[in-house]
């Protein structure tokens, strides 16, 4: 059990965390594509967004670092985590929540509009009208 | 030698500039005020023209250079011997369609006259700017500014009929120009210039035969296509829809005798006569120019719509022209591009007589028409002067090109050259004669009787309105002066000899053997 | 004067963002204030544009400017060189124009002072993001402009026509793939190389660019690219978000918003990357390929719309396949043309949607069969679509002749004669969409349904309108005209050293 731990351990500390995120933004994407309903839709942009956050934070990660912080006294340059990551991300998730702001807007107005926001019904009403 | 001057840029500004100023202020002003604009301008562009004929003459060259219009190739505009023959023509027969415009827009009611003078005076200019162009980017740029703005005059009654001419004229014209377009990329970026030099810059064996040929063609299309050579001549005929000083215009001055300078420039300016006749498009240009004089003659004789039966003359005038360039001999030059004047003035006196009868009468069928010289004396007297120039008639100026052409086709022994041209011209006769025969026929015909009785539109007069009348008297007096003394007034035969030497060199005439 | 000369690319942004921040706040006293302050401020930041492309000229070199002094790789760098000087001049101008032309378009919302408020806050916040695009020298620093822009521009189609709000969110969804593709293309940059700085990323990858990293960041950097410049076959959220757009704003968004990520792709690919490399190559033809397909399909596709705007749209495919396609080309005069082509592409179709707003606004005509005799009635306005439309068919002496035929000058230096094809076809397909509206304009029967809206005043709409159409006309005149001007005192020291030296 424990052993399996480390493998695991150390399978996500190489490559692992990668493929987890790529799987998590695979997932986004295809749940974007495929759910009708626009909610759905937008909840699945933020598992995208999420998990290109994520990448970003894992590769600023290493084994036995520590936060960047000066805490008691200053420690060599590795013993610290990258911090521009975490200050980029910090950025990024700001832009996802405008985004989800401005998408949850739009979807009030939809509804208000077209009663629903099921993307089906939306087309079968106002697809043939205004070509 | 060289003389740098504004001339040329002010001769093919000024009609552009008072395009502009009669489209923006045309419909605010009087009409007698806005035909003063194009009379004035067009008076100033014809004296600016004539005076550089002189200096020309003797081997100079009036030179514009304006700004690089793209990388490396500057708008540059230059009087050559063989341009400025066509800017004298177009220049000089501009006042007189003007004046024959403003008798026939008015006696017959035209609609949009503002348009109508703003887009006759873009085509003017713009066929000025292909005279004067001294490289094929400037070359192109007028050439394509002269197809959208002959594009509303062709449509200009703007129903079903003219909405589709238009559409055909933009087909063939706009394919063509893309195709040159392309054809002149290829030259610039293989020999790095674009400057119509006489006697070519495209040297033989600079690409594989094949490959010349592609894009001596591909460059002719442009040309070819407003040339009216067949097959390529499908919108000329149906642009017949258009008001007849756009038909003189397009069939006399600007549009298919552009497209008559474009092949010359083409094959005598940037292939050169060796090029030319190495690539084998020569010969094949010339057997396309023969099928055409042929066939548009036999086509002529079966048209019973005077404006139409016109059209298909001028198909086998021009391929007349491109006959004598694809000859290149000095002598067939020469011919060719003295036709280009013979041609402008015999053509533009037929086709505003068939105006001037149309006005007057309401008539446009031929068969209607007989007897008609009782009603329009001067205008049917003038038909068929020119009628019996177009078929080559000594002592008339279509004699003095077509024996050039005939001249240098024996001088390089093509015996089936002459044959074609004096086939033509007898040909030419059996399509006009039968018109002029009808018009001095006995009695008016009964159809036609009674379409007099109808129009209202002078129908008490002897003859069209003045403005309508004196162009034409003009101009047929101008081709039998030409005929008789081909150097009278401008110098324009020296000057196509001028420029056929230029292109052939000294020994030309056994180079084309 | 030398003090403020020096902050010159922070300016041209800081201006209009201030604007953005005041506007709302205004809007509290007065809606005119909100207005003019924006109006204000986009005018502001096109004069330092305009000066500053001019020091650039003067200089000889790129301005480098280091956001609160910090000097990168660490801080955040604007660079302004020929090229983006020139851009940056043509987004303020073009955005300045818009503004102006919005202004008497909020007479006919039916909505409350805020919605007009809103407007004016969130055009002048799409300028601040494509400003800032063009400026930066910077990875992620363009990635938060492109969400600004991005997010504006979702408003700015989501209170444009009944159905904006659709368009609005299925670009949204589009639009955040795109930049979350071009984010983790950047991630991988970050990754291999531990900057985002531009100039410092192109001096680090000089030596690894067949790491496999590299491939995933380019693929994942024309995702991104593609979805934002609408290029083929990444171009399902465009036709209908230019469509239903809010008129006014419409000309900002269909003509630059797609021209400034195209302009960042140049940079991408032609600063960053090392061109030479066999990798670069097999995606370059990729991206031509994609650039020909979105010709032909653009082009083909605006063949059959009757909705004048939907013409528009699909015809702004096949234009940014020419973009594209002058990437792909990559030699000197394929560039040039490339970005004589964004220029001028972006003042036709901008000038093209100020015709259809216009249209929109005097007699509420959406399509080309309303269009009948319109010229009579609106002669400014047809003679802006006519030039327009001319220039965008490639006919001289208008500006998209000269990009044309700079993309087939290079197209055929390079060999690739199929290019040339392209352009011709394309331009044939631009011949009968555009003839269609033309022949509908000046022979149709007149049939605008619409209300006529009256106008005070001598022209037929507004002044507000009237001035940027007439600009427009001058621009697509004078660019094509001078473009050699351009060329050799703009762009030729920045395309031949920074993108092929």
């Amino acid at each position: 059990m424990n052993n399996f731990l480390i493998i695991l351990e150390n399978f996500l500390a190489e490559s692992g965390i990668y493929v987890l995120t790529f799987i998590l933004m695979a997932l986004g994407i295809f749940g974007m594509i495929v759910s009708g309903n626009y909610m759905k839709k937008l909840m699945c942009m933020n598992i995208l967004q999420v998990s290109i956050i994520f990448f970003f934070l894992t590769f600023g990660q290493k084994n036995g670092a520590t936060l960047p912080v000066v805490l008691e006294h200053l420690l060599g340059a590795e013993s610290y985590i990258n911090p521009l990551p975490h200050a980029l991300m910090l950025t990024a998730i700001v832009v996802s929540l405008g985004t989800t702001g401005v998408g949850l807007a739009l979807l009030m107005k939809i509804k208000d509009i077209y009663g629903t926001i099921e993307e089906d019904e939306i087309t079968g009403k106002g697809g043939s009208k205004n070509e | 030698m060289i003389i740098e001057s504004i001339g040329p840029a002010l001769v093919v500004s000024i009609p552009l500039f008072s395009a502009l100023l009669i489209l923006f202020f045309g419909n605010k002003i009087k009409p007698n005020q806005r035909e003063s604009i194009t009379i004035i301008a067009s008076i100033i562009v014809a004296a600016i023209v004539f005076s550089m004929v002189s200096e020309v003459k003797d081997g100079n060259e009036y030179v514009t250079t304006l700004w690089n219009i793209v990388d490396g190739i500057s708008l540059k505009l230059k009087t050559d011997a063989a341009g400025m023959v066509f800017a004298c023509i177009a220049s000089g027969l501009w006042i007189l369609t003007s004046i024959y415009s403003i008798g026939y827009v008015r006696g017959h009611n035209e609609n949009n006259q503002t348009g109508y003078f703003a887009a006759f005076a873009t085509c003017i200019g713009s066929a000025l700017g292909i005279a004067l162009a001294a490289n094929l980017i400037t070359f192109f740029i007028f050439y394509e500014m002269l197809t959208l703005a002959t594009y509303p005059l062709v449509a200009h009654y703007r129903d079903q009929k003219a909405r589709f001419s238009g559409r055909k004229y933009l087909a063939y014209t706009l394919i063509s120009g893309q195709l040159f377009f392309a054809a002149i990329v290829w030259v610039y970026a293989n020999y790095g210039t674009t400057e119509f030099i006489a006697g070519g810059f495209i040297e033989v064996g600079s690409m594989s035969k094949n490959l010349m040929c592609i894009l001596f063609f591909m460059m002719l299309v442009g040309g070819a296509v407003k040339a009216g050579v067949m097959p390529l001549h499908g919108w000329l005929p149906s642009a017949m829809v258009a008001p007849t000083p756009v038909s003189a215009l397009l069939h006399a001055v600007a549009v298919v005798k552009a497209g008559a300078f474009c092949v010359l420039r083409v094959v005598c300016y940037v292939f050169g006569p060796k090029a030319a006749l190495w690539c084998g498009g020569a010969e094949i240009l010339s057997w396309f120019a023969i099928a055409t004089i042929i066939l548009s003659s036999l086509v002529a004789i079966r048209q019973d719509n005077l404006k139409a039966r016109l059209a298909f003359s001028t198909l086998g005038q021009l391929s007349y022209i491109i006959l004598g360039i694809s000859i290149l001999s000095v002598y067939s030059l020469t011919g060719a591009i003295y036709h280009i004047v013979a041609h402008a003035f015999l053509k533009i006196t037929l086709f505003m007589a068939a105006g001037a009868i149309f006005v007057h009468t309401h008539l446009s069928e031929i068969s209607t028409m007989k007897g008609i010289v009782k009603r329009m004396p001067i205008t049917c007297t003038a038909f068929g002067v020119a009628s019996l120039g177009i078929a080559g008639l000594p002592l008339m100026a279509g004699f003095v090109s077509k024996f050039n052409i005939i001249e240098g086709a024996f001088l390089n022994s093509k015996p089936i050259g002459i044959a074609v041209l004096v086939a033509a011209a007898l040909l030419a006769l059996t399509y006009l004669i039968p018109v002029v025969q009808i018009f001095f026929g006995k009695g008016l015909s009964k159809k036609s009787h009674n379409l007099q009785v109808d129009s209202l539109c002078h129908s008490e007069a002897l003859d069209a309105s003045w403005s309508m009348v004196i162009p034409l008297v003009v101009t047929v007096v101008i081709s039998i002066i030409l005929g008789i003394a081909p150097n009278a007034g401008l110098n324009l035969y020296d000057l196509a000899i001028k420029a056929a030497v230029s292109i052939t060199g000294e020994g030309g005439i056994f180079l084309a053997g | 004067m030398s003090n403020f000369l020096n902050h010159l690319p922070v300016l041209v942004i800081i201006f209009p963002l201030a604007a953005t921040l005041l506007c709302p706040l205004l809007g509290h006293f007065s809606r005119d204030f909100s207005k003019r302050a924006v109006i204000f401020g986009l005018f502001l930041s096109m004069v330092c544009a305009f000066i500053q492309l001019i020091q650039v000229i003067k200089n000889g070199e790129p301005i480098h400017y280091f956001i609160g002094g910090w000097m990168p790789p660490i801080g955040i760098e604007f660079v302004i060189d020929g090229l983006n000087g020139l851009i940056i001049v043509l987004v303020s101008t073009i955005s300045w124009m818009t503004s102006l032309f919005s202004s008497p378009f909020e007479l006919l919302e039916r909505g409350n002072e805020l919605r007009s408020v809103g407007y004016y806050t969130i055009l002048c916040f799409l300028a601040v993001g494509l400003l800032g695009m063009s400026s930066t020298g910077d990875a992620f620093n363009l990635y938060v402009f492109m969400e600004i822009t991005a997010l504006s521009g979702y408003g700015l189609i989501a209170i444009g026509e009944e159905k904006g709000p659709i368009a609005a969110f299925r670009y949204l969804m589009t639009g955040t793939i795109g930049a979350s593709m071009y984010l983790l293309g950047v991630g991988f940059l970050y990754a291999l190389t531990g900057t985002l700085n531009m100039a410092d990323l192109a001096v680090r990858l000089a030596d690894s660019h067949d790491s496999p990293l590299i491939i995933a960041s380019i693929a994942c950097l024309i995702i991104g690219f593609g979805i934002k410049m609408a290029l083929f076959p990444l171009h399902g959220w465009q036709p209908a978000a230019h469509s239903y757009a809010h008129p006014a704003a419409d000309p900002m968004i269909a003509g630059i918003m797609i021209k400034i990520p195209a302009y960042a792709m140049l940079r991408f690919f032609f600063c960053i990357f090392d061109k030479s490399s066999p990798i670069i190559e097999t995606f370059f033809t990729a991206i031509s390929i994609m650039a020909i397909c979105g010709i032909l399909y653009g082009s083909l596709k605006a063949l059959r719309y009757d909705t004048y705007n939907k013409i528009l749209a699909f015809s702004s495919i096949g234009q940014v396949g020419y973009i594209a396609m002058g990437f792909a080309i990559g030699n000197f005069y394929g560039l040039i043309g490339a970005v004589l082509h964004i220029v001028s592409h972006a003042f036709m179709k901008v000038g093209l949607f100020y015709t259809s707003a216009a249209l929109k606004y005097k007699y509420d005509i959406h399509k080309i069969s309303e269009l009948g005799q319109v010229y009579r009635k609106m002669p400014v306005t047809s003679l802006t679509m006519v030039v327009c439309a001319l220039s965008m068919v490639g006919l001289p002496p208008f500006a998209g002749f000269f990009s044309k035929w700079y993309l087939a000058l290079g197209a055929i230096e390079k060999g690739q004669y199929i290019f040339v094809a392209v352009l011709i076809v394309s331009s044939l397909l631009g011949v009968i969409y555009f003839f269609r509206i033309f022949e509908n304009m000046f022979m149709g029967e007149f049939n605008a349904i619409g209300t006529d809206n009256p106008v005070k005043g001598k022209f037929e709409v507004p002044w507000q309108l009237i001035i940027p159409m007439c600009m427009v006309i001058v621009a697509i005149v004078a660019l094509g005209l001078f473009n050699s001007f351009i060329i050799n005192k703009v762009l030729k020291v920045t395309v031949l050293e920074v993108f092929l030296g």
